[in-house]
């Protein structure tokens, strides 16, 4: 019984290792140590990724990616920062590579737009403020629109944009993520807003315009 | 409620996060406010992309099967034994193909009749020399025997 329970408890305990204790026997070579923490933060990384990427098939590879950079550069890793954040910024940077990979021109991203689309920024300009955002939780268009706007930044306005306002870290904590200074995100920040405005205001003015006629 | 104000709850409003109180007032003052309604229209172009939760896998969503989602339980691809095909795993799926394949070959080898020479059937004593063929690659001191061996059959008026 007693073993039983010692035993139970015994597992119980190897379930929740903390953080610490798996780190500490990453750095002791034991690799099944580092799969557990990519267990635990996978659905994080993963997230993130989606934030820059729509298709799954690419964030799987960038979550792959990222834990490969991990545990390659698992030395750098100082106990004294959380490992969330030293986790969060080689993802970042594996995203922010591949967003310098892909680049594509801003004309290519917004010229046409698909019938569910076109519907969707219909709805936007005429509905009211509730309607649109009850809409945009069961339209996939919706999303897939707002990634094109996206994809339409800058890499490094879209790593802002993206840190800043999604993962809503100040402008220093992405300022150490991506290695500039403060000044730099910034400015970084302010043009990527504008970008965006300026680019969702043609599509609402081009919608319009075909509403006129 | 002021524009500066109605402007800095657009992502709660969006989040819905805004107290109902505060929710009620931002939909006034839009409603009241030309420019600031333009305004959150220009945001919720972007905003599902950038402050909505992540959207679902739609591609992959009908496909899935709802009795066990691996990726929500194992760990990453790049890390899972369980999910990566062992060596054993992938040997059992490959190899059933394999040795039905090198079966396959064995017995077309033993079955085919077997290209006999001359001088094979001299060996085996074999006097029903009229399967014995002579391959094009057959060796020098094959057709060196041929030559000699007055008694080989004239194949080639069968």
């Amino acid at each position: 019984m007693v073993a039983a329970l010692s035993a139970r408890l015994g597992t119980w305990s190897e379930a929740v290792r903390p953080d610490a204790e798996l780190i500490a026997e990453v750095r002791k070579g034991n690799p099944s140590a580092f799969a557990e923490l990519a267990a635990r933060y996978r659905d994080r990384v993963e997230r993130l990724c989606l934030r820059f990427f729509s298709d799954h098939e690419i964030v799987r590879d960038l979550t792959q990616e990222s834990f490969i950079r991990a545990f390659a550069g698992f030395s750098t890793y100082r106990a004294e920062m959380p490992f969330t954040s030293w986790l969060r910024a080689i993802v970042a940077n594996v995203c922010y590579d591949e967003l310098r990979r892909r680049r594509r021109r801003p004309e290519e991203l917004v010229a046409d737009f698909s019938s569910p689309e076109a519907n969707w920024i219909q709805l936007v300009d005429q509905s009211t403020p509730e309607k649109i955002v009850e809409a945009a939780e069961q339209r996939r268009e919706a999303h897939i629109l707002a990634h094109r706007l996206l994809e339409s930044l800058r890499p490094d306005d879209r790593m802002v944009m993206v840190l800043r306002e999604s993962e809503g870290l100040s402008v220093d904590e992405v300022a150490t993520i991506m290695g500039w200074s403060a000044a730099k995100v910034k400015i970084r920040a302010f043009r990527a807003r504008q970008s965006m405005r300026k680019l969702a205001e043609s599509i609402l003015s081009q919608q319009r315009g075909r509403g006129v006629q | 409620m002021n524009c500066f104000e109605a402007r800095s709850d657009f992502v709660a409003f969006w989040q819905k996060t805004l107290a109902y109180e505060r929710r009620a007032q931002l939909l006034f003052h839009l409603n009241g406010c030309t420019r600031c309604d333009h305004s959150f229209r220009i945001f919720a172009l972007s905003a599902p992309g950038i402050y909505s939760a992540i959207e679902p896998d739609w591609s992959s969503a009908a496909d899935r099967r709802p009795s066990l989602n691996r990726e929500a339980l194992g760990p990453s691809r790049a890390w899972s034994s369980a999910e990566r095909p062992s060596i054993v795993q992938m040997l059992t799926r490959v190899l059933p193909a394999f040795v039905m394949a090198a079966a396959a070959a064995f017995v077309l080898y033993f079955a085919a009749p077997a290209p006999m020479t001359f001088e094979d059937a001299i060996i085996a004593g074999n006097l029903n020399a009229e399967g014995a063929t002579y391959p094009a690659t057959d060796s020098v001191f094959g057709r060196e025997l041929m030559a000699q061996d007055t008694t080989a059959p004239d194949v080639s008026d069968e």
